[in-house]
C-alpha cells in the first residue's frame, strides 16, 4: 500500500477574472521512502499542488474535488482541528520555496524548533530542545545556531534549519517546494547532498518540487511532469528521463545544455496557456510540433506505455 | 538625535531672523516704550528740542539694550544659547494664569491642560483602533470589515474643526448637554475636590469627543494595514503547516511582528498630542500648548515661538529615543 494517494484532485482559484484551474484532474502516489519529483515551468501548478497537499491553499484557491489519502486518512474531508493536530507537520511537513523569510524573525532557531514538539507530542522542553539539537547536527549545523536569530544565519543554513524543521517530527512525507531556487549554485549542490543524505539515511519520503529537471534526476525515484495544470507525464525517472514520451517532456530535456553534446539547444515556441481559459483538447497542442486533428478536439486520457510510464498523450 | 533638537531650534531662529520679523517686532517694543517714555518726560522737561534729545538718547539706549544696533545673527544666538539651556526667557504677549510672564511658567501651566484633553483623546483612538484594526485586519474582505473601512474613511476625511462645531452645535445649543467650551464653570464656588472633578469630566467630553471621532479612522486604518502586511509573510503560513493553534499563530507571529510598527505609530502619536490639537483647542477655549503655539504666532511673540517649537522638538526627540531603546527588547534584529 502507498503511503500517500491523491486521485483526481483539482484545486480552483476562484479570481473575479474567472476560475483559474491550477490544478486539474492530477493523481499520483508515494510509497514509503520514495521520492517523487514534481516538475513543470512557472504557473503550472506544482506549488498550488504543494499547498493542496497540507490544505493550505491561500484564498480564493479551493479543493474543489478529489482525495488526498496519507495513510489511510483522506485529507480533503478532514475537518481543520482533526487536520492541525494529527495531520500537519506531524505526517506531511513542507520545506518551502522562500526559506530566507519561512522563519519567524522575532524568536530563536531554537524556539521555532521546539514549538512543534511541544504542540504536538508530550514532551518536557528540555527533550525538546536535546531533539532539535539533534536533528540540527543532522542537518549539518552546529548545535549553537539554537541560540541564533534567523537574520544572523546565511540563506544555505537557514534553509537548512527549515529542513531540520521539516523532519523534526519525523513525518511520513515531506513536500520541499523549491527548496534551492532562492540559492546560489555552491549551496544549491550542498542542500541537495543532504536531500540524498536524509533520502538515505532516514529513508524518508519526499515530494520534490522543482522547475529544474536536472535535480530531479539526481535524486527522484519517479517524476511526474506537469503542464497547464495537469500530469503529461509519470513514471520511473529513468524512464521519464531516458525515454521521453509526451513531446512536452522532450522539449524541456532538449533546452537543458549539455556540455559533451553536438546537438543544438532548442527551446518550446509559445508560452504556457492562461489557465482561465485553457486550449480545448490537449492544453499542449498549441505549443506541439506533433499536433494532430484530434489533438485540438479531444483531451488525451493518460496511458501505461508500458513499465508504469505513464503518458498522456494522443501520439501512443 | 541631538543634531536634529538643536537644527530645528537654529532653523527657527534663522528664519525669524532671515525674514526681518525680529527686527520688526523689536522696533515695535522700542517704539512704543519711548512713546510712554516721551509722555512722561514731557511732563518735566519743556523745552521741545531738549526733550527730543534726550528721547533720542533713551532711544539709542534702548536700541543697544534689545541689540537692534548688531545684525540679526549676532543678537539670535544669544536667544537660542539661552533657550538650549532651558533659560526660556520671557513672554511678551502671554501672562500665566498666576501672572507670572515667564514662558517657562506659562508652558508647565499648559502641558497638564493639554494632556488631560489630547493625550487622553489620543489614548482612547489608539486603543480602540488598535482593536478594531486587529480585528478588522483578520477578517479582511468581509461585509464588517468593509463596513469599518468605510467608517474610518469618514472618520479620517473628517475636517475637526468642522464636526466640533457641529458638535457644539447640537450638544451644546440645541440639546443643552454639555458647556460650549473652557475647562470649568465660570463662578463655580464648591471646592470640593469631587465636584471640581466631575466639573472638569463635564467640560472635557466635548473636545475628547472631538478629536477621538477625528482620530480613531487613521488608527485603525493603520493598524488594519500593518496587520495585513504581515499576514502575508511567509512565516505565518509556515505556522499554519506547523500545525499551531490559531492562538499562537495570532499572538506569536501576527502580533509579535506587528508591534514594533503599531508602537511607533502609538508613541509618536501620544508624544505629539502633549503640543495639542490647534483646531481643537481653540473651537472649545480650552487653554492648552495649541493655543498657547496659535497666540505666540498671532502676537510675533519670538521668545514664546523659538522656546515652544524647542520644546516640541524635545518632545519628539525623546520618544524616539524611548523608541529606540524599545525596538532593542523588541525586535532582535535591532542590535547596538
Amino acid at each position: 500500500m502507498s503511503l500517500l494517494d491523491v486521485k483526481n484532485l483539482k484545486i480552483y482559484y476562484f479570481t473575479l477574472k474567472g476560475v483559474v484551474r491550477a490544478v486539474d484532474d492530477v493523481s499520483f502516489n508515494v510509497r514509503e521512502g520514495e521520492v517523487l519529483g514534481i516538475a513543470g515551468e512557472s504557473g503550472s501548478g506544482k506549488s498550488t499542488l504543494g499547498y493542496g497537499l497540507m490544505r493550505l491553499v491561500p484564498p480564493p484557491g479551493r479543493i474543489v474535488g478529489g482525495n488526498i489519502v496519507v495513510s489511510g486518512r483522506d485529507i480533503v474531508s478532514m475537518d481543520e482541528g482533526t487536520l492541525r493536530r494529527e495531520i500537519r507537520w506531524k505526517v506531511i511537513s513542507m520545506i518551502f520555496q522562500g526559506a530566507l523569510n519561512a522563519l519567524n524573525p522575532v524568536y530563536t532557531i531554537g524556539k521555532q524548533l521546539v514549538e512543534p514538539i511541544i504542540f504536538h507530542e508530550d514532551v518536557s522542553l528540555k527533550e525538546a530542545y536535546e531533539r532539535a539539537a539533534e536533528m540540527v547536527k543532522l542537518v549539518g549545523l552546529n548545535e549553537d545556531v539554537l541560540r541564533r536569530y534567523p537574520h544572523e544565519l546565511s540563506g544555505g543554513m537557514k534553509q537548512r534549519v527549515m529542513i531540520a524543521m521539516a523532519l523534526i517530527l519525523r513525518p511520513k512525507i515531506v513536500i520541499a517546494d523549491e527548496p534551492t531556487t532562492a540559492l546560489d549554485v555552491v549551496i544549491q549542490a550542498q542542500i541537495m547532498n543532504l536531500f540524498k543524505k536524509i533520502k538515505k539515511e532516514l529513508n524518508q519520503s519526499i515530494i520534490f518540487i522543482t522547475h529544474d529537471l536536472s535535480l530531479i534526476a539526481e535524486i527522484a525515484d519517479n517524476v511526474a511532469v506537469m503542464y497547464a495544470g495537469k500530469i503529461v507525464e509519470y513514471g520511473n525517472s529513468d524512464n521519464v528521463f531516458n525515454t521521453p514520451k509526451h513531446p512536452y517532456t522532450q522539449g524541456l530535456l532538449k533546452s537543458i545544455p549539455r556540455l559533451k553534446s553536438k546537438e543544438k539547444l532548442s527551446w518550446i515556441p509559445g508560452t504556457p496557456p492562461d489557465l482561465r481559459n485553457p486550449p480545448v483538447g490537449c492544453r499542449f497542442h498549441p505549443r506541439c510540433p506533433y499536433v494532430m486533428d484530434v489533438c485540438r478536439r479531444e483531451e488525451p486520457p493518460i496511458k501505461d506505455v508500458g513499465g508504469n510510464h505513464l503518458v498522456a498523450c494522443w501520439l501512443y | 538625535m541631538i543634531a536634529v533638537l538643536y537644527g530645528v531650534l537654529i532653523l527657527t531662529g534663522v528664519i525669524i531672523g532671515v525674514t526681518g520679523l525680529s527686527d520688526i517686532v523689536l522696533y515695535n517694543i522700542v517704539d512704543e516704550r519711548l512713546r510712554i517714555i516721551k509722555q512722561q518726560l514731557a511732563i518735566k522737561i519743556k523745552d521741545p528740542e531738549q526733550l527730543n534729545r534726550a528721547v533720542e538718547e533713551l532711544k539709542q539706549e534702548l536700541i543697544r539694550a534689545y541689540d537692534l544696533d548688531k545684525p540679526w545673527y549676532a543678537r539670535i544666538p544669544r536667544i537660542i544659547y539661552q533657550i538650549m539651556v532651558l533659560d526660556l526667557g520671557t513672554s511678551r504677549s502671554t501672562l500665566s494664569f498666576s501672572g507670572s510672564n515667564k514662558v517657562a511658567d506659562i508652558i508647565l501651566e499648559r502641558i497638564p491642560n493639554t494632556v488631560l484633553m489630547v493625550t487622553t483623546a489620543v489614548l482612547i483612538s489608539s486603543l480602540v483602533g488598535l482593536v478594531v484594526g486587529l480585528w478588522s485586519a483578520t477578517k479582511v474582505g468581509s461585509l464588517l470589515d468593509r463596513f469599518t473601512s468605510l467608517i474610518s474613511a469618514i472618520s479620517y476625511s473628517l475636517p475637526t474643526w468642522w464636526f466640533g462645531m457641529v458638535v457644539i452645535l447640537v450638544f451644546a445649543y440645541e440639546l443643552r448637554l454639555f458647556p460650549s467650551g473652557g475647562m470649568t464653570t465660570p463662578g463655580l464656588t464648591i471646592t470640593d475636590p469631587i465636584t471640581r472633578f466631575l466639573d472638569l469630566l463635564w467640560h472635557l467630553f466635548l473636545p475628547v469627543l472631538t478629536l477621538f471621532v477625528a482620530l480613531v479612522g487613521s488608527w485603525i486604518y493603520v493598524t488594519r494595514s500593518i496587520v495585513i502586511s504581515i499576514t502575508k509573510e511567509d512565516f505565518i503560513v509556515v505556522g499554519r503547516a506547523k500545525g499551531l493553534p490559531e492562538r499562537v499563530i495570532r499572538n506569536r507571529y501576527l502580533l509579535r511582528n506587528s508591534a514594533p510598527p503599531i508602537l511607533t505609530n502609538m508613541i509618536l502619536g501620544l508624544a505629539g498630542s502633549i503640543t495639542g490639537a490647534i483646531l481643537t483647542e481653540a473651537i472649545f477655549n480650552w487653554p492648552g500648548m495649541g493655543s498657547l503655539y496659535y497666540n505666540a504666532i498671532l502676537s510675533a511673540d519670538i521668545n514664546m515661538i523659538l522656546a515652544l517649537t524647542y520644546i516640541y522638538t524635545l518632545v519628539y526627540v525623546v520618544a524616539r529615543f524611548i523608541l529606540e531603546v524599545l525596538y532593542v527588547v523588541l525586535d532582535p534584529r535591532v542590535r547596538y
